[in-house]
């Protein structure tokens, strides 16, 4: 926490710090790894339980980094959002893992943890634009936003503090002034390759939520067309994002087979 | 509510260098955690520090602390976003204002509308014209083979009169006809040839068996049976016709499409080229004529030392210009290539 002269405690916005006002990070020298998670993931019994006639405007999971130690061995974690047009729908879900030399190895099925639905007390809103992915942060050339202190979330909002810099600065403004501090913060950023191994196409999925008013946003860009790695790889660095913000105010949660506490978990 | 850099150095947000610097080292002493701060009130100091005391990066930093520049629209879940909305004023990805016109050959790279844009006004089916066709195929291929089809004692399946079946085989024809022509609109030029043969010689043949079931040169041909005859007739030449207009109209829509994707493909590979001539040192774009017929053969990025670095093909100056123009840019017409002056000097063997 940041003091104020006065001594008063105030909350910080994790994001003010990760990159300077007005500029974003690049993909230039990211190295996308990992694995795709997606709302199919979720145990059955979740899905059926979140299951909504609504259409779905944009949806995301991941795994949080590590596993957990619980009496009786280790958990991996993983979290879902789904937002319908007057719903959103927040998942956790964890299974057995045994250490596995430097990994973990699933030794189990995925098990729901809790279910939360937030309802729309309005209509939802959406925001579309073409927005460029602004200046680089960073100094070095290529901008690898390696600037500012590393900041220190909770697991559940890791993934989206390391993909919030790459979301351009308007739009992580406005995002901010309707969710200043939020309670989930979940968010990937995907990049598609070709088989042949040359980059396409990148997507950037972010839910910010608080009590009152949850916003998503969902931004594609490319595919581009390249002959060779690097140059796909800068072509879409400097590629325009296709940006939308879907935002719903929300009534109070409502709990749903809310089967265990989460607070357990460090 | 988060701390401002302003803020954090407890200074106003019209400090000025000196002001900022002076705060910057109270306010690293006061932080500093060998005096007693945090590390994170520290690295909070510093990095205020690194923003504001670079002018660019301070209007930076000051534009988002105004509230920043608003992007895009507000659209209607499910409704498409248009590409320029007539109605949301300049957006970040308009096209930017020039000073002149734009030349093609000396413009740096610029964003052009992906193809999913350029798209927009064809029709989106839920399941593309070929599943269906399928379906009529094995529907069409079912009657006709189950009015054929007889038992062990040579007797019909279907208990259906010669003259019925007749029309019923003809139908599944005209039918066989009609879907081969509706798929051959987004086919091959033969394709498209071949299936109007088809589709008239279909024709020719309802005809001439709705005038064999109508018997003119047969006065004992009774009335019911001329009736349908011309039923048949005027049935079949009925739904050949409207098979043709169909054909015609996916025919027409399939080569508009066609033409989009061409003039896609070559802006995209002229804006390429573009972007290579931006990046290689003493670039220059040349034409490429065939070397015995001398005639237009596309377009080259060459260096200094006329090696050749890309290659398109003819035409993509003009598809790169149409498409800005479409857009509202003032670019300046592709000079034909007849008229390219010959400035460039022959390339060393």
């Amino acid at each position: 926490m940041v003091r104020e002269g006065s001594g008063r405690e105030v909350a910080r916005r994790p994001d003010d710090l990760t990159v300077r006002g007005g500029s974003a990070r690049s993909t230039r020298t990211t190295t996308f790894v990992g694995q795709v998670y997606s709302w199919a993931d979720m145990p059955p019994a979740t899905r059926r339980a979140a299951a909504h006639r609504e259409p779905v405007v944009a949806e995301h999971a991941h795994i949080d980094a590590g596993a957990y130690q619980v009496p009786g061995g280790f958990v991996q974690v993983l979290r879902a959002w789904r937002m319908h047009h007057d719903l959103v729908v927040v998942a956790v879900a964890e299974r057995a893992v045994l250490p596995d030399g430097d990994t973990v190895k699933a030794v189990g099925p995925w098990r729901q943890v809790s279910l939360a639905r937030h309802e729309a007390d309005a209509p939802i809103r959406r925001r579309v634009g073409w927005v460029p992915p602004g200046p680089v942060s960073g100094t070095t050339p290529g901008g690898d936003g390696g600037d500012g202190p590393v900041l220190s979330v909770g697991p559940a909002a890791a993934s989206a503090a390391s993909t919030w810099p790459y979301v351009p600065a308007v739009v992580r403004a406005s995002a901010t002034r309707a969710v200043p501090i939020p309670v989930d913060w979940f968010g990937t950023l995907v990049q598609r390759k070709s088989s042949t191994g040359l980059p396409l196409d990148q997507e950037l999925l972010v839910l910010r939520r608080d009590d009152t008013r949850a916003i998503a946003v969902r931004a594609h860009r490319g595919p581009v067309q390249a002959r060779t790695r690097e140059e796909g790889v800068q072509a879409l660095a400097r590629a325009d994002w296709f940006v939308e913000q879907f935002d719903l105010a929300l009534r109070a949660p409502r709990q749903l087979e809310a089967t265990r506490e989460e607070e357990r978990w460090p | 509510m988060a701390l401002t850099h302003y803020e954090v150095l407890r200074v106003p947000s019209d400090a000025g260098p000196d002001e900022l610097r002076t705060a910057y080292r109270r306010r690293a002493r006061e932080t500093h955690p060998d005096a007693g701060g945090s590390a994170e009130d520290f690295a909070a100091v510093a990095l205020a520090w690194k923003v504001l005391s670079s002018p660019d990066e301070r209007a930076h930093y000051d534009a988002g602390l105004h509230g920043g520049a608003e992007w895009g629209e507000d659209v209607e879940v499910g409704v498409p976003a248009s590409w320029f909305p007539p109605s949301a004023g300049p957006t970040p990805y308009a096209p930017a204002p020039t000073a002149g016109p734009v030349d093609p050959f000396t413009s740096p790279p610029r964003p052009l509308p992906p193809l999913h844009v350029q798209l927009q006004g064809f029709p989106q089916y839920a399941w593309s014209p070929p599943v269906w066709m399928i379906f009529a195929l094995i529907a069409t291929m079912l009657v006709a083979s189950m009015s054929a089809a007889t038992d062990d004692a040579g007797n019909p399946m279907l208990p259906l009169d010669p003259g019925t079946s007749a029309v019923v085989r003809l139908a599944a024809l005209l039918s066989l006809t009609g879907i081969y022509r509706m798929w051959s609109a987004s086919s091959s030029r033969s394709s498209w040839w071949v299936s109007a043969a088809a589709s008239w010689g279909s024709l020719l043949a309802v005809a001439a068996m709705g005038v064999a079931r109508i018997g003119v040169d047969e006065p004992a041909t009774s009335t019911t049976s001329r009736a349908i005859g011309l039923a048949v007739t005027v049935a079949g030449v009925a739904f050949l016709v409207l098979v043709e207009r169909t054909a015609r109209r996916l025919r027409r829509q399939h080569l508009r499409k066609l033409a989009v994707l061409d003039r896609y493909r070559l802006s995209d590979a002229w804006n390429l080229l573009l972007r290579d001539l931006a990046d290689v040192p003493g670039g220059r774009i040349a034409e490429l004529r065939d070397p015995r017929t001398r005639l237009h053969n596309g377009w080259v990025l060459a260096d200094d030392r006329w090696r050749v670095l890309a290659m398109v093909p003819p035409g993509a100056p003009e598809a790169w210009v149409e498409t800005l123009q479409a857009l509202g840019l003032d670019v300046v017409e592709v000079r034909r290539p007849e008229q390219q002056p010959a400035s460039t000097p022959a390339p060393p063997a």
